[in-house]
């Protein structure tokens, strides 16, 4: 629930003090979550926060739901399968997912509602990444998905 | 278990992308508006305690820590500028709401004047969001204007706040002349901060600084509203028509009020 208004508070300030292109904050706290809760909670949290984000473009219920989605599953998935997680790995991830997502949403936007975002420039979309992957390593000391869940209960 | 993740999952994404598919050219749904209502709820109060914090910021404390720093020589002086501060910040305010009712008064078609309260927060779209809504009698489609010119359309209604479409939104097209050769062409969006005049014939003789202005033949804009400056003229080899680049008369980086007109 924490989470949840978090997520809200985040889109309200990006939408008062951010005036040109923002990162997306949101994905960054999908897969925070999702690494640390485990995949079956992040996708459910991508799934609240996709559908928050898709009523405030207020065009389709569904890009955002799955461009998030598949981004907490995925991240989840590769840590699982990694030994040692550290920020680089979490960087490149990001950068990765990031275009993954924007990738998504244009594509749902542009099929599924017949509109034209071919004129949209590509660097608003490098621009959002780059500040995306910023934002999730200021974000990661905070987080720490690189501590297992033992390490942070010893830390507890 | 792993397989039986991953099949979850897909069945997952197949419902994301059947509810995408039965949406496809359907109208808005309600369903979209309810996250809306606490996210505009939260834009207003945040973007309040912004602006009284804003104002007691540069009437206040600037002066504070001036004053603390010329206090034994210059007391008299620091509360002059205290009270020049104040008065600056109450007449900008006042030319502002000024000319937005000077506006009011000039034109027999406007809805309300409304504050923006809050942009799109992701990157997609131009849109601004306002504190009026339905029950101050804003429908979809009116026009947004400011004393400056044209801002843009009203996309969105809700009951107490709408969006509003600008027209530096890729998906925006206004209906446009040129006031003073009179040509005629389609102003769009490049989805930053300028618009782009298109169907210009290429022998047209365009100048920079050329006020362009609606021509009201799209039936959706009034004609007359200044929407911008000529800021480039080119063309490219093989292009059957000019490029015209145009400057946005409104900063609609900085956009603080608006009026609305009828439809």
């Amino acid at each position: 629930m924490v989470y949840i208004v978090l997520a809200f508070i985040v889109l309200s300030l990006e939408a008062v003090f951010v005036p040109s292109i923002s990162p997306d904050i949101i994905l960054v706290l999908v897969c925070f979550y999702s690494l640390k809760y485990g995949r079956l909670r992040g996708v459910a949290y991508a799934s609240i926060c996709g559908f928050i984000l898709d009523s405030v473009q207020g065009i389709l219920i569904g890009p955002n739901i799955l461009s998030k989605s598949i981004a907490a599953y995925y991240i989840r998935t590769v840590r699982e399968n990694v030994i040692q997680w550290n920020v680089f790995i979490h960087l490149i991830i990001m950068t990765f997912l990031s275009i993954i997502n924007i990738a998504i949403v244009r594509f749902s936007l542009e099929y599924f509602s017949g509109l034209s975002l071919g004129h949209n420039p590509v660097s608003i979309s490098i621009k959002e990444t780059i500040l995306t992957v910023i934002t999730s390593l200021i974000l990661y000391p905070v987080f720490r998905p690189d501590r297992t869940e033992s390490q942070e209960k010893v830390i507890r | 278990m792993l397989n039986k993740r991953l099949i979850l999952f897909f069945i997952f994404i197949i419902i994301v992308f059947g509810l995408l598919s039965f949406q496809g050219g359907r109208k808005d749904s309600k369903i979209l508006d309810l996250p809306l209502y606490p996210l505009t709820w939260l834009e207003e109060g945040i973007t309040a305690v912004y602006r009284d914090l804003r104002d007691i910021f540069n009437k206040y404390i600037l002066i504070v820590g001036i004053y603390d720093e010329n206090q034994k020589l210059r007391r008299k002086l620091n509360e002059l500028q205290m009270e020049l501060s104040q008065l600056k910040e109450i007449e900008n305010e006042v030319k502002r709401l000024r000319k937005l009712l000077e506006l009011k008064s000039q034109r027999n078609d406007v809805v309300a004047i409304a504050r923006v309260i809050g942009r799109d927060p992701t990157n997609w779209f131009q849109v601004i969001w306002i504190d009026k809504g339905s029950q101050d009698g804003i429908e979809k489609d009116m026009i947004a204007i400011t004393p400056d010119g044209l801002a843009g359309r009203v996309r969105k209604v809700l009951k107490d706040t709408a969006s509003i479409i600008l027209i530096t939104d890729v998906n925006s097209s206004v209906a446009v002349r040129m006031q003073n050769s009179r040509i005629e062409g389609i102003i769009e969006g490049d989805g930053k901060d300028t618009c782009y005049v298109k169907y210009i014939p290429r022998d047209a003789v365009i100048r920079v600084g050329d006020r362009v202005i609606t021509s009201g033949v799209d039936m959706v804009y009034p004609r007359g509203i200044v929407v911008g400056s000529v800021s480039e003229v080119f063309y490219r080899e093989g292009d059957l028509f000019l490029t015209v680049k145009v400057r946005p008369s409104v900063d609609l980086r900085a956009i603080e009020e608006v009026v609305i007109l009828k439809k």
